[in-house]
């Protein structure tokens, strides 16, 4: 059964979801956005989001992407014609 | 500038950004972490004597397991007369020395990129040294020497969790030594966007001359023991064009890259 906790940071809603089926059982969305990140084998975390840090749970990384990128929640997607 | 550079032959990137790049790109958590920055720090170093009119001059190095017994921001290298000091106020804005911000009287701004890759307004030099998340001790010189021992260069499957000297000393496997580097610093070295702190260039030669420390020490000579010759990642075997230096009229492998001495320099440590 999966199970939601919900971090507040600055403003920002952290949800890390927990407990899912399938090859991906965790989830972190910040201010509704999902997060992309990889579970090392070690147990600790990453994302290409801040490429040289690796995190010891997902509110953590949560936190510190709130604090690398202060707009996080203001941003949308580009349209095709803004994509690099 | 941003330097998180997807090689060929990476899986095609997600239509969100933030969902690209996880993993492996040209320049990280990969062989060619060492000859691909080789290669920026060494056009960086040309286009600098360039507009400075000074065709002998060579970036320097940091040291940085020569500070890390020092108090965070002790070092001569964080004076004003250098690299200024850290940040400071709510947004960490670095206040001393030549990058200082505009509201403190300077003039080096940074390119700021929100976390889907879309340009924001320019912004200001951050640092947080050795005070941010993450931000444990500087890597000692006893953790350069055991990365200094560890053999070989790299092994399959070339990646952020292989074993071998790489991996190490790009900072994963074990973490620390580069990576750790960047977080000590933090603030504008945290993001793909690290070249904005200047400083970003005096770390990477410092990585760059402990890649010689290591071919020497484990090879015998400048050059030796890269791997993997064919067989690994795109872009990442010797032989392999590293993007984006990958164009018929600029061609970069990384066997043009491994020796310093063909490309005209050495460290005096070397």
């Amino acid at each position: 059964m999966p199970s939601k906790r919900l971090v507040s940071h600055r403003s920002h809603t952290i949800e890390i979801t927990t407990g899912m089926p399938g090859k991906q059982p965790e989830k972190i969305t910040v201010d509704g956005k999902s997060v992309a990140f990889l579970k090392h084998e070690n147990g600790k975390y990453y994302t290409g989001l801040l490429p040289y840090s690796e995190f010891a749970d997902l509110a953590t990384l949560g936190k510190s992407l709130v604090e690398a990128y202060p707009s996080f929640a203001k941003t949308t997607k580009p349209k095709a014609s803004q994509k690099r | 500038m941003m330097h998180l550079t997807p090689a060929p032959g990476d899986p095609p990137p997600n239509p969100d950004p933030s969902v690209q790049m996880l993993y492996r790109n040209a320049a990280h958590s990969g062989p060619a972490f060492f000859p691909w920055h080789r290669e920026m720090i060494l056009r960086y170093e040309r286009d600098l004597a360039s507009a400075m009119g000074e065709p002998d001059f060579a970036l320097p190095y940091w040291d940085w397991a020569a500070d890390a017994s020092l108090a965070p921001g002790a070092s001569a290298i964080w004076q004003p007369d250098l690299m200024g000091g850290d940040g400071s106020g709510a947004n960490n804005e670095v206040a001393t020395g030549p990058f200082r911000s505009v509201a403190n009287g300077g003039t080096w701004k940074t390119v700021e990129l929100d976390n889907m890759g879309m340009p924001l307004p320019a912004g200001a030099l951050k640092r947080t040294l050795g005070r941010g998340s993450g931000a444990s001790p500087l890597p000692p010189p006893a953790t350069v020497t055991t990365t200094l021992g560890i053999t070989p260069y790299d092994s399959s499957n070339f990646s952020q969790m292989s074993t071998g000297f790489r991996a190490a000393a790009e900072g994963w496997n074990p973490y620390g030594m580069h990576n750790l580097v960047h977080v000590w610093v933090g603030g504008s070295m945290l993001p793909g966007t690290s070249p904005n702190d200047p400083v970003f260039f005096l770390h990477h030669s410092n990585v760059d001359r402990i890649w010689n420390l290591w071919q020497k020490q484990n090879g015998g000579a400048l050059g030796s023991g890269y791997l993997p010759i064919s067989g690994g990642p795109p872009g990442h075997n010797l032989n392999d064009p590293m993007f984006p230096w990958n164009t018929a009229a600029d061609t970069r492998r990384p066997a043009d890259n491994v020796n310093s001495l063909t490309l005209g320099y050495k460290y005096d440590t070397d």
